[in-house]
């Protein structure tokens, strides 16, 4: 993928005194995990502009250094620095995440397409008023990009503790699910 | 209200609906123009990490202050070498000169006296070449005083310092005048008794 740090004109380059091979590997390195970076923080911050800084900040730190030479697995050091920021960055709950309209939305999953709006803004709110160790585990997890190993790996915990708080928050919103539907019945 | 499955079970349905719910709750990436705004703030930080190099005051305020330094040392020994000429002359200005040169030269092992700080004002006379006498008389009354050196002990410090530390009883007496004169008596008389035997032999 042919990305904007790549293709830049050498003259216009602020890292121009930097090798290019550098310049390439590193634009190569935001072209392809930006996108997780930025859903790990928004799925923290639950804020597309916090998230976005969340983001910029987490690869600033990969760049300062040129950690990117010396690490193996960049999704996973990327992953738990965005989660690390993200908590640090987290302001308390206001309400339901604003959807900005030139965020670029993912195709619609059969899923979707069977819930309405309503449902699933309700929804998103259920999930936001969970307790933050079930919440983020369970958020993390639904991100497609993330094995259930990697999202222990972000938080710290065992394998088994987050998946046993994913279980716990999907009973937990179930539960409400029914107490909702019962309601309206 | 939500379409959902009929062959479902009910908790199923809530499952797939959970899914649906958390599948676009982190609906998206990140605006378009990401990395063109990581690219910014990367310019932003290497400007900001450059700046205060060349914009910071000792930059420019260090060599000028290097060069003062160097300056002002430059100036003050320059100053100081012809003084300490001046206090040294050389001998082919004259037999006075050279007795000047010679006491120079026997008190070279003493400190000198400090000299005046090059930037200290000093009096008009000051200035003026002095002579070689009030040269020679200058160092000698810039010279540090120190005492004459030991003398000899005559012969009679050496026999008291002899007797002193020998620590004799009979030898220390003799410092008494009582047992002095006493002991001189003495002798008189045996020296007198002796004299006396001899003149008695003789006759016999």
């Amino acid at each position: 993928m042919e990305t904007a740090l790549s293709i830049a004109s050498q003259e216009e380059d602020p890292l121009q005194d930097t090798a290019e091979g550098v310049r390439a590997a590193f634009g190569a390195l935001v072209a392809q995990h930006s996108h997780l970076v930025f859903r790990i923080a928004l799925a923290i911050t639950r804020s597309p502009q916090d998230a976005e800084d969340v983001a910029q900040e987490t690869f600033l730190e990969l760049y300062r250094g040129r950690r990117w030479e010396g690490i193996e697995d960049h999704q996973a050091y990327l992953a738990r620095v965005a989660w690390r920021l993200a908590v640090r960055r987290r302001r308390p709950r206001t309400g339901e995440l604003e959807l900005d309209d030139e965020m670029a939305a993912p195709e619609a999953s059969p899923e979707q397409s069977a819930m309405d709006a309503q449902t699933e803004a309700w929804l998103h709110a259920a999930i936001d008023g969970l307790p933050e160790k079930l919440r983020q585990p369970l958020a993390l997890a639904a991100l497609s990009e993330l094995k259930l190993v990697e999202v222990a790996a972000i938080l710290g915990l065992p394998e088994g503790t987050v998946r046993r708080r994913i279980h716990t928050a999907r009973q937990l919103l179930k539960q409400q699910m029914m107490e909702r539907k019962g309601g309206k019945r | 209200m939500i379409d959902q499955p009929n062959n479902l079970s009910g908790d199923e349905r809530l499952d797939r609906i959970l899914d649906g719910a958390l599948a676009s709750y982190t609906p998206a990436g990140p605006r378009f123009g990401f990395e063109d705004r990581l690219r910014a703030r990367i310019a932003e930080e290497t400007v900001v990490v450059r700046r205060p190099v060349l914009s910071l005051p000792w930059v420019w305020v260090a060599p000028v202050l290097l060069v003062a330094a160097l300056a002002f040392a430059a100036i003050y020994f320059h100053r100081q070498l012809p003084r300490e000429s001046e206090q040294l002359p050389g001998p082919a200005t004259g037999p006075v000169l050279a007795g000047a040169n010679t006491t120079a030269q026997d008190n070279s092992h003493l400190p000198r006296p400090r000299a005046l700080p090059a930037t200290a004002k000093q009096p008009e006379h000051k200035n003026k070449p002095v002579s070689a006498i009030d040269q020679v008389a200058l160092q000698e009354m810039r010279a540090p005083s120190h005492p004459a050196p030991e003398e000899p002990l005559t012969q009679e410090e050496k026999l008291l310092l002899r007797v002193v530390h020998r620590g004799d009883s009979r030898e220390m007496a003799i410092l008494n005048p009582e047992v002095r004169a006493k002991n001189e008596a003495e002798d008189e008389a045996e020296f007198r008794q002796f004299v006396e035997q001899s003149n008695e032999g003789e006759r016999e």
